[in-house]
């Protein structure tokens, strides 16, 4: 959590140097297929807020000059993932989501039990 | 208040404000959203007591900015929704007018017009507000507004100012004055067989292609009511035809176009004026409102002393109407504008007509009305 | 998207205008959530609002959205509630849309208890216009048009809309969405006026000048002069200076609701006939 997570320079993607940032919307499955975590990078303004919230180091700024504000958000660490929700709860942009099968499972039970 | 039924039509002894109301109900209205202000208040006493006995709604808000943002509230869900004032609540409410104008809601808003500027004289007659009805929100906007003189045709206009208001999607202004508001005089009610409802242009296409300012079939776009499937925007902000704001200068420039063209298009069907002993008048006397009545018995007067004087009454003030004034222009050597302010309407008049001769007030703002006499002095020192 | 709740969004105007790091987001983000756990149908929902950042909400929420004048927002609200009392009516405000030029209709709203729900976003400035002081602007703080401190002593929302006869009053913050989305759920459901007053981050207008610029800093400073309101119960006025007392704050269910109170006018009316 925090700041140890802030791109450094020599981390720099540059314009078509970014090439696995070429896709909008990317979805990361952990290991165990239990959590997704999708990134619209589109939408991912920088704000290092879902970053900074995280408990689990899930999340890493980099830099991405063709994108936003020049830094966006990038999922190193899915397995580590708890599916807390707290990136997708506090990020004012829609730019991250998280499913997760019990969790979605438990909120179907929720529904139907009324 | 004496009503007697008649083999054709009920006849009632009724105040302006009462007919106002009445008229309102006869004409759909089921919302008014109110707030006390003399000399309109009764209106607003009259519709808190009929409303809920034809299932409407009556609220007085906090405030007369409050009022005017309710009925466009309650226009949206298709309402057909009237709120009356008077001159400061009609200047208190001159945004949210011009924000019904821009989004385009079809609203009555009734003024019955009292003294002087600012608090002025609450309960005696004024006809100031001729240019606050034209110029009085910033920005431009159509502008539609009705002066009846009689409580019969108070009754008429009343219904047709909903119907305006519905078919052009816009507010629409019934400007009495106190004095109006305030008489009583025997009325004949309208049958409802006598008079039609016209409800507001609303969508034929499905809620996916709902376009809210869709001005291709024409220069009103149909309005969808809220709730009923068509999930829509809009704003005050200058906006394009899906209703989201928009800076592009040539979109602004068409749609406030677009706008004006609502009611410069359809003058036919706005447009409406009186004229007593016109045809061979050498004097031309313009005069609205309860001013007219006193006007009619000056103009009586000047023809028994050898006078061809003659009336012209606008029926809608605005849109001022040109065309009658231009033709009474052609063959009278003067014209007199006898109005209760300090010259307002005189000044269309003099944009109008041409120089053939003066063009030359009548001007009283203690609140009194003009006299009959004082119309006559005036038009004999034209003669 | 994958979550339910952004079926609400019109995802042709994503993303939206906010600075990034704006908690509008995060409380817009929080109703939807609210609507969606509540499986509230857009087509039943009138979302309304003024003037200002907060209030450019609508224009992204695919319901019936309407975007008045400022302060104006709850008077367009009851026109539209009280001719449909059976549809969902929410309003959005900033702190000074609702505080300001808004007062009189925030506390006759009150009064009145309508069932509306409104959600003040409290981020202490007049963002929109270049960040001028609000009726919240905290004292000492600089603002546009306070470049030498702020004097004007600020409101207390909450207490205000409490005072003023709301029947359902809360505050949230931006950091908890996950309260904050409990609190407006709590709000929507309640059948009465509905104030949840949500404390947020305008980093770029109010904590540029008082030196948070940084969101995650006035975010983690405002979270930080949040006290839960049973907690709260417990502190002296000494040791609750200068926090902002979060949570529900304030619930009544039995006071009559304005649409329900007049359809017993009409009932009335109509036996009298």
């Amino acid at each position: 959590m925090g700041n140890n997570n802030k791109p450094k320079l020599d981390e720099l993607l540059v314009g078509e140097e970014s090439a696995g940032l070429a896709e909008d919307t990317v979805d990361i499955k952990s290991s165990d297929g239990q959590t997704t975590i999708t990134v619209h990078r589109h939408f991912c303004k920088g704000c290092e807020i879902c970053v900074e919230v995280c408990p689990k180091d899930v999340l890493k700024m980099i830099v991405a000059l063709d994108r936003w504000e020049g830094t966006i958000v990038e999922v190193i660490n899915i397995d580590n993932c708890n599916a807390c929700m707290l990136c997708e709860y506090q990020c004012p942009d829609f730019a991250i989501e998280v499913y997760n099968v019990k969790k979605e499972q438990k909120k179907k039970e929720k529904k139907a039990v009324g | 208040m004496d009503n007697t039924e008649t083999k054709e039509h009920q006849v009632v002894f009724w105040s302006g404000n009462q007919i106002v109301a009445e008229a309102a109900i006869a004409g759909g209205c089921r919302f008014f959203a109110g707030y006390p202000i003399t000399p309109s208040s009764e209106i607003a006493h009259v519709m808190s007591k009929r409303l809920p006995e034809v299932r409407g709604k009556f609220i007085q808000m906090e405030d007369e900015i409050a009022a005017m943002g309710a009925i466009i509230g309650a226009s949206l869900t298709g309402e057909r929704p009237m709120t009356a004032t008077s001159g400061p609540g009609f200047s208190l409410k001159q945004e949210n007018i011009g924000y019904a104008c821009m989004i385009e809601t079809p609203c009555v808003i009734v003024n019955v017009m009292r003294g002087g500027p600012s608090t002025g004289l609450p309960t005696a007659l004024g006809q100031a507000d001729v240019m606050q009805a034209r110029w009085g929100t910033h920005g431009d906007r159509p502008v539609i507004a009705l002066t009846p003189a009689y409580l019969e045709e108070v009754y008429s206009e009343v219904i047709r100012a909903f119907n305006l208001a519905e078919m052009l999607r816009m507010p629409v202004f019934v400007l009495i004055d106190e004095v109006l508001g305030h008489l009583s005089e025997r009325v004949e009610i309208p049958d409802p067989s006598e008079y039609e409802l016209i409800e507001r242009p609303r969508p034929i296409a499905p809620p996916e292609e709902y376009v809210p300012y869709d001005s291709s079939l024409g220069d009103v776009p149909p309005i969808a009511d809220y709730f009923t499937g068509y999930r829509w925007h809009t704003t005050g902000l200058n906006h394009d035809k899906t209703g989201f704001p928009t800076t592009d200068p040539d979109i602004c420039q068409f749609e406030e176009e677009r706008m004006m063209r609502k009611v410069t298009n359809h003058l036919d069907i706005i447009e409406s004026y009186d004229e007593f002993m016109t045809e061979d008048a050498e004097i031309g006397v313009i005069a609205f409102g309860s001013t007219a009545r006193a006007a009619m018995v000056a103009i009586a007067d000047a023809r028994d002393r050898g006078i061809k004087a003659g009336l012209l009454r606008p029926i809608t003030l605005w849109p001022f109407p040109e065309e009658p004034v231009r033709k009474l222009d052609q063959h009278v050597k003067a014209i007199v504008v006898p109005e209760a302010n300090l010259g307002q309407m005189i000044y269309e008049v003099e944009r109008i007509a041409g120089c053939n001769g003066p063009v030359v007030g009548v001007n009283k703002v203690g609140g009194v009305p003009i006299y009959p006499g004082e119309i006559l002095s005036k038009i004999e020192e034209v003669a | 998207m994958h979550a339910s709740y952004t079926n609400y969004l019109r995802m042709d105007h994503i993303p939206h205008m906010w600075c990034p790091g704006c908690g509008i987001g995060i409380i817009i983000k929080a109703v939807l959530r609210a609507f969606d756990a509540l499986e509230w149908s857009a087509d039943d929902i009138a979302f309304i609002s003024g003037i200002g950042c907060t209030s450019r909400s609508p224009g992204y929420l695919d319901m019936h959205t309407l975007h008045t004048t400022h302060g104006r927002a709850l008077s367009f609200a009851t026109g539209v509630k009280f001719s449909r009392p059976d549809k969902h009516v929410v309003v959005i405000s900033g702190d000074g849309d609702a505080a300001a030029i808004g007062g009189n209709h925030l506390i006759h709203s009150c009064r009145r208890n309508i069932d509306i729900t409104l959600i003040i976003v409290n981020n202490y400035i007049y963002g929109m216009t270049g960040g001028q002081y609000s009726p919240t602007t905290p004292i000492g703080a600089r603002a546009a048009t306070s470049p030498w401190g702020n004097v004007d002593t600020p409101f207390n929302i909450s207490e205000l809309a409490k005072g003023a006869g709301a029947t359902y009053v809360a505050r949230g913050y931006v950091g908890s969405g996950v309260q904050l989305e409990r609190l407006i759920r709590g709000g929507l459901t309640h059948k009465g006026f509905s104030v949840i007053e949500v404390l947020s981050n305008c980093h770029t207008q109010f904590g540029r000048r008082n030196r948070l610029a940084d969101p995650i800093d006035l975010i983690n400073s405002i979270s930080e002069s949040t006290v839960n309101v049973k907690k709260a119960e417990k502190m002296s006025p000494e040791e609750l200076k200068g926090k902002y007392i979060v949570g529900l704050l304030h619930q009544d269910e039995e006071h009559p609701e304005y649409c329900e109170a007049y359809e017993q006018v009409i009932e009335r009316a109509q036996l009298a006939r």
